[in-house]
C-alpha cells in the first residue's frame, strides 16, 4: 500500500520537465568555478597558527643537538617530549571545539567535517615528516635499528593522539586541552620512567610487540578521528 | 552532484512552491548562478543542501513580491492513462493539498525529488527521527484522507 501511495505521490506532483533548449542553452553558458581539493588544502594550511608550525619543527632541535654531541639518551629525551608534537597537533585539530566555536564554524562557507580533516591531514603529514627526520637523528648514538627507533617513537605518539582525541570529544573548551596536556606528560613521563625501571622491553627480542601495539594504536586512531568527525555533525537540534 | 539532474529537480520544486513555469524556470537558473557564483566547497549532501536552501529562499522572495501567479501552468499534472487512475489521480491531489504545506513539501522532496533523507535534514534542519516521523504522518493522513473518499481501500 505504502509502496503504490508513494508511486502515485510522484505521478501527481510531478511537473512536466523543464524547456530542454533552454536548460541546454542555460547549462552551455554556466561557469563552474570549483576550487580543487588541493587549494582547498592550501587554503586551510593559511588558517593553522605560524607558532604550531614552528613548534612542530622546533622538536628536530634536541634531535640535532643530540646527534651533534652523539648523546645515547637522545632518543629517550626524544621519545618522552614527542607526546607534546601530538598534543600539538591533536589541539590545533580541534581549535573550533576548544574554544567553543563548533556551532559557529558548522554554518560557514566550508563545512567543519572538510576543515577538520583537512587541518588533521595537513598536521598528520607534518607530524610524519618531523618524526621521519627524527628515526636517524635520534639513532645516531643509540644500538637500536631504524626500525626500533621509528617504533619508540611512534608509539608514545599514537598513544597521546588516541587518548588527546577521546578526551577532546568527552571534555569541551578549557577542560579537553588541560585533558590532553595531562596526557602528553603521563605518556611523556611514563615512556621515560619504563625507560629507567623496564627497560628490558626495549630489548630487540619484544620488538614484534611493539610492531602489535603500534598497529594497535594505528587503528584505533582511525577510529578516533571517525568518532570525533561525526561528533561535529551530531551538533544538530532535534525540532 | 550531477547538474542536468538537479537542474531539472530544482526547477520542479520551484514549480512546487510558487505554480509558474517560467518564473520557476527564471529562480532555477538563478539558484545556480548563485550556487556557482562562490567559490563554494561542500561535502555531496551539503551540496545538495545548500542548492535547495537557495531555491527556497528566492522561491520566497518572489512569493513576496508577487503571491498570485499561473496555477493552471502546473496542475495538469493529474493525468493517467485510464479514467480510473486520472479520477484516482485528481482525489490523491486533492489529499495532499489538504495537507500541511510542511507536510506537502516533505513528501514532494522525499518521493517526487528522491533526496535523501540526511539531505532533507539538513536542508530543513531537522533531525532524522523527525522527518521519518513527519513522513509517515503525513502517509497516514494521507491514507486516512483516501480511505473516506472511498479510495485505496
Amino acid at each position: 500500500m505504502n509502496k503504490y501511495l508513494k508511486q502515485r505521490i510522484k505521478e501527481v506532483l510531478e511537473v512536466p520537465a523543464p524547456d530542454q533548449q533552454e536548460k541546454a542553452k542555460f547549462l552551455r553558458t554556466l561557469a563552474i568555478p570549483r576550487i580543487s581539493m588541493w587549494q582547498f588544502v592550501l587554503i586551510q594550511i593559511t588558517y593553522l597558527r605560524k607558532k604550531v608550525l614552528i613548534l612542530s619543527g622546533l622538536f628536530l632541535l634536541p634531535a640535532l643537538l643530540g646527534a651533534g654531541g652523539i648523546k645515547p639518551d637522545t632518543l629517550w629525551v626524544i621519545s618522552a617530549l614527542i607526546p607534546f608534537l601530538a598534543l600539538l597537533a591533536v589541539t590545533e585539530s580541534v581549535r573550533s571545539a576548544m574554544y567553543g566555536m563548533q556551532e559557529f564554524e558548522m554554518s560557514t562557507r566550508f563545512s567543519l567535517k572538510s576543515v577538520m580533516l583537512a587541518r588533521m591531514s595537513v598536521l598528520g603529514l607534518l607530524d610524519v615528516i618531523v618524526i621521519c627526520c627524527l628515526i636517524p637523528l635520534c639513532r645516531i648514538g643509540s644500538n637500536t635499528s631504524l626500525l626500533q627507533t621509528g617504533l619508540y617513537l611512534m608509539v608514545p605518539y599514537l598513544l597521546t593522539v588516541n587518548i588527546s582525541l577521546c578526551l577532546t570529544r568527552w571534555f569541551h573548551g578549557r577542560e579537553s586541552f588541560y585533558g590532553c596536556m595531562c596526557a602528553a606528560v603521563l605518556v611523556g613521563g611514563g615512556g621515560w620512567m619504563l625507560h629507567i625501571i623496564a627497560g628490558f622491553i626495549y630489548q630487540l627480542c619484544y620488538i614484534h610487540w611493539w610492531i602489535i601495539l603500534s598497529v594497535f594504536l594505528i587503528g584505533k586512531m582511525a577510529q578516533e578521528i571517525c568518532h570525533t568527525i561525526r561528533q561535529t555533525e551530531e551538533l544538530v537540534w532535534n525540532s | 552532484m550531477d547538474i542536468e539532474e538537479q537542474y531539472d529537480k530544482i526547477f520542479r520544486y520551484c514549480c512546487f512552491r510558487i505554480y509558474d513555469r517560467q518564473l520557476a524556470q527564471d529562480i532555477t537558473q538563478e539558484t545556480f548562478l548563485r550556487f556557482f557564483g562562490q567559490d563554494l566547497r561542500l561535502d555531496n549532501g551539503r551540496e545538495l543542501s545548500y542548492l535547495y536552501t537557495i531555491a527556497k529562499n528566492l522561491c520566497a522572495d518572489e512569493f513576496r513580491k508577487k503571491p498570485v501567479y499561473n496555477v493552471e501552468d502546473v496542475e495538469d499534472t493529474a493525468s493517467g492513462d485510464t479514467a480510473e487512475e486520472w479520477i484516482n489521480n485528481l482525489v490523491l491531489r486533492a489529499a495532499i493539498e489538504k495537507l500541511p504545506r510542511e507536510e506537502q513539501e516533505l513528501l514532494f522532496l522525499r518521493y517526487v525529488n528522491e533526496i535523501s533523507v540526511t539531505s532533507i535534514c539538513r536542508m530543513t534542519g531537522i533531525s532524522r527521527f523527525s522527518v521519518y516521523r513527519r513522513l509517515s504522518k503525513a502517509l497516514k493522513r494521507l491514507k486516512e484522507s483516501l480511505k473516506k473518499e472511498g479510495f485505496f481501500e
